[in-house]
C-alpha cells in the first residue's frame, strides 16, 4: 500500500534534500508544504499519513503544527527535521507528539536508521 | 529601483540554499550558546542580504550604529581555489547582556574567549562543513566596547559591497541579545554564487 507522506519546510533545497534521503524502494506518494499551514491543511487532507516537519517556519511553525494536530486529534506520525539541535527541543518535540527529531542537514543513513527503528520501513 | 536590501545579485535558488546553510550554522551556534549558558536560545531565522559597504551600520535589524557594544571579531578564507570566499565574523553584545553574562557566567574580561569564540567558531566551522570548503583563520580578537559605526570603518574600508548574515539571538527568560554576523566582501559575495550553484547542481 503507498504511503502518504508529508515533507514540511519553509526551504527548497532541504525539501529536495529530505525527498532525496528517502529509501529508493519505498511506496510513498510525496507532498510537500512551504508552511505550517499548507502542512497542516496536506494533513487533514490525508496526505500525510508520516509527516518530516521542520521547525523554524514562516506562517505557523512547526511547534504550532505539533499542537494543532493533538487539538484535531488528526491520526499521523510526525519526524521533527530541525536545525535547532539544543537537547532541548528534542524533549520538547516529542512531548509535543512527534515520535522523533532528526538534526538537519539530513542524509540517508540517519533518516533510514530512524525509520526502521520504529518499523515504518 | 532596485531595492538595496534584497539580494539582487543572487537567484532565488541561490538565495534559498544560502539561508538554508546559515539555518543550520545558526542552529549549531545556538546550541553552543544554550550549553555554555545553560539556557534556552530562540533560534533565529538568520536575515541575509547585500548592500553597499557604505550602508552597513545602519543595516542592522537590532542594532543602533551609534550605541555602544561589546564586540569580538574573526577575519576568516578559504584555502586553495575558494582563497577568494573571504569574510569577518563579528559577535555584538549589548552592554546590558555583557553584564548579565559576566554576572552569571564569566567576568568581563573572558566574555570574548569563554562566550563569542566558541560561537563564531562554531558558526564558521558549520559554513565550512556545508560548503566543503577548508577556511583558514586569523587570531581572533577582542575590541571591547565601541560603536558598531566604528566597528564598520575600521574593518570594512575598501569594501564596496557586503554580504551581511544577520543572526541575532535571544535567551528563553534571561535578559540577553547577541548578535553574529558574517560579512562577505565583493569578490566573496561572487565566488560564493558559484559554490551555492555546484551545491545546487550535487
Amino acid at each position: 500500500m503507498t504511503i502518504p507522506l508529508l515533507i514540511c519546510d519553509d526551504s527548497n533545497m532541504a525539501r529536495k534534500q529530505v525527498a532525496r534521503s528517502l529509501p529508493n524502494d519505498w511506496d510513498v506518494e510525496i507532498t510537500f508544504a512551504k508552511n505550517g499551514i499548507e502542512g497542516l491543511e496536506a494533513i487533514r487532507a490525508g496526505k500525510g499519513e508520516i509527516v518530516f516537519l521542520d521547525l523554524t517556519m514562516p506562517e505557523l511553525d512547526g511547534y504550532g503544527v505539533l499542537d494543532a494536530i493533538k487539538d484535531e486529534g488528526l491520526k499521523c506520525v510526525i519526524i521533527v527535521i530541525s536545525a535547532d539541535i539544543q537537547p532541548e527541543v528534542h524533549q520538547r518535540v516529542t512531548k509535543a507528539g512527534a515520535l522523533d527529531f532528526i538534526r538537519k542537514p539530513i542524509n540517508q543513513d540517519k533518516l533510514v536508521e530512524v525509520l526502521q527503528r520504529y518499523g515504518l520501513l | 529601483m532596485v531595492e538595496p536590501s534584497s539580494l539582487t545579485q543572487y537567484t532565488q535558488e541561490q538565495r534559498d540554499c544560502l539561508q538554508e546553510i546559515c539555518n543550520i550554522a545558526t542552529g549549531q551556534t545556538a546550541d553552543v550558546l544554550a550549553r555554555k549558558l545553560n539556557a534556552f536560545v530562540t533560534l533565529p531565522i538568520p536575515h541575509i542580504q547585500i548592500i553597499d559597504a557604505d550602508c552597513l551600520a545602519k543595516s542592522l535589524k537590532h542594532v543602533d550604529p551609534q550605541s555602544s557594544v561589546y564586540a569580538a571579531s574573526q577575519y576568516f578564507k578559504g584555502e586553495g581555489e575558494y582563497r577568494h570566499i573571504n569574510g569577518l565574523a563579528l559577535v555584538l553584545l549589548s552592554e546590558c547582556s555583557l553584564r548579565e553574562l559576566s554576572a552569571s557566567s564569566c567576568d568581563e574580561a573572558s566574555v570574548a574567549r569563554e562566550i563569542c569564540s566558541p560561537m563564531i567558531q562554531t558558526c564558521l566551522t558549520a559554513l565550512s562543513e556545508q560548503w566543503q570548503i577548508p577556511f583558514s583563520y586569523d587570531v581572533s580578537q577582542c575590541l571591547g566596547i565601541e560603536s558598531f559605526e566604528s566597528i564598520c570603518r575600521a574593518n570594512t574600508l575598501h569594501w564596496r559591497k557586503v554580504l551581511l548574515v544577520e543572526m541575532h539571538y535571544r535567551l528563553e527568560n534571561r535578559q540577553f541579545d547577541g548578535e553574529l554576523l558574517l560579512l562577505f566582501p565583493d569578490q566573496a559575495i561572487i565566488t560564493m554564487a558559484q559554490k551555492l550553484d555546484e551545491l545546487l547542481d550535487f
